[in-house]
């Protein structure tokens, strides 16, 4: 048993298997780059860097492959045992192994980063205030009760309850305060909505599925509902467009609902206030040279005021929020513009600074002591030569 | 076997690098004829024009207009002499009909001009032609140039594409040559008006738009003259409408836009309209006016009368401080001088090699000192003059890469003592500048460009950027030392030299570890800027890849090397590898023309790049080979 605990320790921590895992990350790399000139950044990390195995079409010739997220769970592994547990400790290996620890630093920033992180955007108009943010990715569909004071209650049901449904499926969505069951089916990532014939539609109309677009976060989701009301023969169906005008809206036992498809939301803990955006363009040119918000952040009663630039965004409470963008494009003098935020929630966000001094500390501890070493036996030789 | 001796190699190396080199170390560069005189020449060279967003001498926008158009920084005239760009541009401001005999539109294609229906079987399918030539295609030409525009630029067809360019060269050499159509002519002012130009009956368009506000309250009141005056204000404008081709005149402090320089035509506009334009706005126009009616020796002094008039109008919003310091760098040349310095060192090496000589070795140390400490010194002018750590632009990685290559091979040379990399610096310097050289060319583009807002950060520029560079310098070095080891493998050079062979042996790994060093801290820095500025540490964006490939293949090459995989041969093919993978993530990512980072796109590029490759796989198959031949005979 111990024998056999040592030889998978040996063969996790051997260099046979880093060049493995070192070249499948190498090709995975490659086959990443290029595949971008034809599919969306998005879906080639979803479907190369993200996953722990792929089918890779190679001129028409199937090739599994591992995905980069199972290679890189794997390079962890075999770090940790050949490069830091197995390691002979020593004057000769401080250097190796402190990198090693800063490398490991980054692979476990970079797991936090994907399984934690909330990222989406926030755009904001001058004069206008936030307090949430939408995601880039994800959407939601939510029923919204409204009440006569004009107020609203909301129920969500989130994207991974439809995110599959593209070929053929359904989900069945329900709620005790609900008099209704919502049945979604039809989901696209991305799709128009175009005027159907014969029966195919839902009031004329049918979604249409597009390729995603190179920008992800472009992509215009819809889907399809039926609401199935307690003692009615038939469901009352509609389509749901990210892009329609207004919600899907109806009447049950005397209750208004709206359905409508959102990109997700996500709660910040303070207000974002945009009190002015500022672009400033290379004379002559259509190149912008900066552009910059000036906001005011509130929380509990507190307002302080914040510059968000390119390279200079705004770190508070967890989250940080960057200048991305601004609007409407060719806007003329006095135009109101808006200006766009990526805002992030990452546990992980200054752990590379961290890991990027440790491997810098080691490599140069290694590789000066190596240099040391060779001048010094140079010297030696030299001088015996002399002699 | 026959084995080629040192001295047959050394012949060899020099033919080679003399035939690869030759077609631009043509004199290009030969002073303009003193047709100009000096002083006019050089006072029009350092006359600033905003363009492109910055602020630059004339000289610099008239040096890459014709690389653009003709593809050399001079220009041959039909009598056979050769001029500078700025002889040129005087030549087209003074001396318009002559220029539109100039052959110095360059279409590289002569489906081009078949598709504008100028095709001519008798030319050369690249040729040069003037623009006389054109103009009797001009209406179609610019016709499909804009149904051509349309088209994303990286879906164009190689014909689309040339229909662009030369649509645009013709239409920017036409209005260069009628810039200072307005400064030759002389209104005819009506009777009704004589009396306030001091009865003079044909008055420059200056001294109409000096009068502009006179006029303007005299057109609005009704009273007799009125219309003479519309009609005068009229004529000016309509004088100065084709003088919009270069933004001369500094706007004032308190412009709606005091970034923005004006050409004459704004002004003209400005005052014809009745807005307030300052006497040293029109005194610009009259110094164009005045230096287009000098003759002979009065030019120079026209022409410094209109570049004081040009400062006079400077302010403390406009910084023309460094446009000499560019001036004087264009003079000196000094990236040209130093490819000159490192082709003669590399045949001093050569020479050396045929005749072992220490003054020879001396000779080339000081020659590639010399050139390197040129290349450093024409690096940090601009540096001084961008206000920028050493690399921003891909034009700058090459000059960068190549002074770093150089160092780093000086400094393996002095400590192996080997001739080695003695040998490879001034080839890889030459290599380098050659390369910078043809990039310019290809690209046509003022080589100090501003930048994308994201880039707007020396902090970044000079740790993330540096460091990565300083990776792939290394990297390439290790690719060349590689390459002196297989090569000198299979061609057995010094063949039972032992300790020559582990001598390189040693710098292609201390070299490799050095760039993993700067490869792996410059890419995680890369990081940590995304995360600054987009807000995720790693995106797998194309130039992140690209990066990271390098570090991945230094790392395996390490790893090889420490678990017993790979011996000095097989880590010195690795390295040529290694070069292949810098060269992809250096320019190959930005052929992809996608991503985050894809502002370093470049036409023309994918070719040098396939030859590069060629060269590269019959290097590896070669070594290759030469190892299963050598092994199949150690083991019989």
């Amino acid at each position: 048993m111990r024998f056999g605990v040592d030889r998978g320790l040996r063969i996790l921590g051997s260099f046979g298997l880093a060049l493995v895992l070192l070249g499948l990350l190498w090709i995975l790399t490659l086959v990443g780059t290029f595949e971008q000139a034809r599919m969306s950044l998005y879906a080639v990390q979803e479907q190369i860097f993200g996953s722990a195995f792929f089918v890779y079409d190679l001129g028409g010739v199937p090739i599994p492959l591992p995905g980069a997220y199972l290679v890189l769970a794997l390079l962890f592994v075999n770090l940790l045992v050949g490069g830091m547990l197995r390691l002979r400790k020593g004057s000769s290996t401080w250097g190796i192994l402190v990198t090693h620890v800063g490398i490991a630093m980054l692979l476990v920033g970079g797991f936090v980063e994907e399984r934690w992180s909330t990222k989406g955007r926030l755009t904001l108009h001058e004069g206008d205030s936030a307090a949430q943010f939408v995601s880039f990715y994800e959407w939601e569909v939510v029923v919204a009760e409204l009440r006569d004071d004009d107020s609203a209650r909301e129920y969500v049901v989130p994207h991974s309850a439809f995110a599959d449904l593209g070929d053929g499926g359904t989900h069945r969505a329900r709620h005790a305060e609900l008099p209704f069951e919502l049945v979604l089916s039809g989901y696209h990532r991305n799709c128009d909505i175009r005027r159907a014939s014969g029966e195919d539609g839902i009031d004329g109309y049918t979604l249409t599925p597009r390729a995603p677009e190179a920008k992800a976060e472009m992509d215009i989701a819809g889907l399809r509902v039926d609401l199935e009301v307690a003692g009615e023969a038939a469901p009352r169906r509609a389509l749901l467009w990210a892009l329609q005008g207004g919600p899907y809206q109806t009447v049950v036992e005397g209750r208004r609902f709206e359905v409508d498809l959102r990109r997700r939301s996500y709660e910040l803990p303070f207000r974002v206030h945009l009190r002015r955006f500022e672009r400033a363009m290379h004379p002559g040119t259509g190149m912008a040279s900066r552009f910059s918000s000036y906001v005011s952040r509130v929380q509990d009663g507190v307002l302080v005021d914040a510059h968000i630039t390119m390279n200079e965004p705004m770190r508070h409470a967890g989250f940080t929020i960057y200048q991305t963008g601004w609007g409407p494009e060719g806007a003329g003098p006095g135009e109101r513009l808006f200006s766009t935020f990526s805002v992030v929630e990452n546990p992980s966000d200054r752990l590379p600074i961290v890991a990027c001094v440790v491997i810098a500390v080691g490599l140069l501890w290694h590789f000066g002591r190596r240099l040391r070493l060779h001048l010094g036996a140079q010297a030696r030789r030299a001088s015996g030569a002399a002699a | 076997m026959i084995v080629p001796s040192a001295r047959i190699l050394g012949l060899l190396a020099l033919t080679l690098l003399v035939v690869a080199l030759a077609p631009t170390l043509r004199a290009e560069r030969e002073a303009a004829p003193a047709e100009w005189p000096d002083a006019a020449l050089d006072a029009v060279a350092r006359m600033p024009v905003q363009a492109e967003g910055r602020t630059k001498p004339l000289s610099t926008w008239a040096a890459y207009t014709l690389l653009r158009m003709n593809h050399r920084r001079t220009i041959e005239t039909p009598d056979g002499s050769r001029r500078s760009a700025t002889a040129w541009l005087l030549d087209a401001w003074l001396r318009p009909d002559a220029v539109r005999s100039y052959r110095m539109l360059l279409v590289a294609d002569g489906a081009v001009l078949d598709a504008v229906g100028l095709g001519d079987k008798r030319r050369k399918k690249r040729d040069r032609y003037t623009l006389a030539e054109l103009l009797p295609a001009r209406e179609r030409l610019q016709r499909l140039a804009h149904e051509y525009a349309a088209i994303d630029a990286k879906q164009r067809s190689p014909v689309q594409t040339g229909v662009v360019k030369l649509a645009h060269d013709v239409t920017q050499l036409e209005w260069l040559t009628s810039f200072l159509d307005f400064a030759r002519r002389q209104l005819e002012v009506p009777d009704a008006l004589r009396s306030r130009f001091d009865g003079q009956s044909r008055v420059p368009v200056s001294a109409v738009l000096r009068q502009a506000p006179d006029l303007l309250a005299l057109a609005g009141h009704g009273e007799e003259g009125a219309a003479a005056a519309r009609s005068l204000l009229q004529a000016a404008a309509a004088a100065t409408a084709s003088a919009r081709a270069l933004a001369i005149v500094p706007p004032l402090p308190d412009a709606t836009d005091a970034s923005r320089w004006l050409t004459p035509a704004v002004v003209a506009q400005a005052a014809t309209s009745g807005a307030r334009v300052p006497d040293g706005h029109l005194d610009v126009l009259a110094g164009l006016e005045a230096l287009v009616a000098a003759e002979g020796a009065s030019l120079g002094a026209r022409a410094a009368d209109l570049l004081q008039r040009t400062h006079d109008v400077e302010g403390d919003h406009v910084d023309i401080s460094k446009l000499d310091l560019e001036v004087s760098l264009a003079r000196l040349d000094p990236f040209f001088k130093s490819l000159w310095l490192f082709v003669l060192a590399f045949l001093l090496v050569a020479a050396s090699w045929l005749k072992p000589n220490r003054w020879l070795i001396r000779a080339v140390w000081s020659l590639a000192l010399a050139a390197l400490a040129l290349t450093v010194y024409g690096i940090v002018v601009r540096c001084v003059l961008r206000g920028r750590p050493p690399v921003s632009t891909l034009y700058e990685t090459v000059l960068f890469i190549t002074a770093f290559c150089v160092l780093a091979a000086l400094v393996v040379e002095r400590m192996n003592r080997q001739r080695i990399a003695l040998a490879l610096a001034p080839l890889l310097g030459a290599l380098g500048l050659f390369l910078a050289q043809r990039y310019e060319v290809l690209k046509g583009e003022d080589t100090m460009p501003q930048l994308v807002a994201v880039l707007d950060t020396n902090f970044w520029l000079a740790t993330h950027v540096t460091c990565i560079t300083i990776g792939y310098a290394t990297g390439l070095l290790a690719a060349a030392l590689g390459h002196v080891y297989v090569l000198g493998q299979v061609f057995g050079l010094r063949r039972n030299d032992a300790a020559f062979y582990r001598s390189i042996g040693r710098m292609v790994y201390g070299m490799v570890c050095f760039g993993l060093i700067f490869g792996v801290v410059g890419t995680i820095l890369g990081g940590i800027w995304a995360n600054e500025s987009w807000g995720r540490f790693w995106g797998w964006d194309p130039k992140e890849n690209g990066a990271l490939l390098i570090v991945l293949t230094e790392l395996m090459i390490l790893h090889a090397r420490m678990g017993g995989y790979l011996k000095a041969y097989g880590i010195a093919m690795a390295s040529i590898f290694l070069g292949g993978v810098v060269a992809f993530s250096w320019w190959g990512v930005n052929l992809l023309g996608i991503g985050l980072h894809s502002y370093g796109f470049t036409d023309g590029v994918m070719d040098g790049l396939r030859v590069f490759y060629a060269f590269e796989l019959a290097v590896l198959m070669t070594g290759a080979a030469w190892w299963f031949q050598a092994r199949r005979v150690a083991t019989s």
